[in-house]
């Protein structure tokens, strides 16, 4: 542990721009920090991360998390904004999975729920009697049928809706603790770890033996 | 009580943590930042929770 009371000027591989670590801290929350050698606070990341976005998972009955194809033209609607730019219209249909998408491995299988399955919104849609979805995720992160998902909603006093909050607010952390593997910290030194009284004693003269 | 506020204490305190941790690498400045973060983040919303239960409540 650093010494609060004679601090020194900032670590230079805490400065260092570290590209890897900022993409280890995307992919597993923590991962950069611990590519960095501060195990402590990785440790923390990942605990704390993982646990706001499966806390918020498990709020929403783990339905909460995922990525609609909405490819129909007449009933999905895609945003147009300047520029040209337009907003792929699942992104557009489920705005939380911006935020969601940055807490890294822990949300990819909605990504590939939705390459590999045509829901209920797609126009590929056909149902099935007996789905057991993919071979190792099942229907985990699988865009839930309309029905189900509006029961969710209207029947569950608002937990749902807290749930998915969450899961944004831990994607929304994870790209703070992205910057802070990539560049360090936003203050290496803490301003205040040291009292006025104490930085005037670090000016005295050592006093004769 | 499955009232939703009571969810939200415990998630001041994540995001306290992770937002501090990304200011400061030392753990007495870490930890001491993350208690003034959740104090304020309960002192903001919870005077907006008292504003809005008045108002419902009065007006």
């Amino acid at each position: 542990m650093a010494n609060l009371t004679n601090p020194s000027p900032p670590d230079s591989k805490n400065t260092q721009l570290d590209p890897v670590a900022g993409f280890l801290s995307y992919l597993v929350p923590g991962l950069g920090q611990i590519k960095r050698g501060k195990i402590g606070k990785g440790v923390l990341f990942f605990l704390c991360i993982n646990c706001l976005f499966f806390w918020g998972l498990a709020l929403g009955h783990w339905k909460n998390v995922y990525l609609p194809r909405a490819d129909d033209p007449n009933r999905y609607r895609k945003m147009e904004i300047a520029l040209g730019i337009s907003i792929p219209r699942p992104l557009w249909n489920r705005i939380p999975f911006a935020g969601q998408f940055w807490v890294g491995l822990a949300a990819w299988p909605a990504l590939i729920q939705w390459y590999a399955y045509p829901d209920e919104t797609s126009i590929d849609y056909k149902p099935k009697e007996v789905d057991n979805g993919l071979p190792f995720l099942g229907t985990f992160m699988r865009t839930a049928p309309e029905s189900e998902l509006n029961q969710l909603q209207t029947e569950g006093d608002k937990i749902w809706e807290l749930g998915w909050i969450f899961t944004v607010i831990a994607g929304a952390l994870n790209l703070l603790v992205i910057f802070d593997a990539f560049a360090g910290p936003t203050f290496p030194t803490p301003k205040f770890a040291i009292k006025p009284f104490q930085k005037e004693e670090q000016n005295l003269p050592s006093a004769p033996e | 009580m499955n009232h939703f506020f009571w969810y939200l204490p415990p998630l001041f305190m994540l995001v306290g943590l992770v937002y501090s941790a990304t200011k400061y690498d030392e753990w007495p400045a870490i930890l001491r930042d993350a208690l003034w973060w959740q104090i304020r983040l309960l002192i903001f919303l919870g005077s907006l929770g008292l504003i809005i239960y008045l108002f419902t409540r009065f007006f």
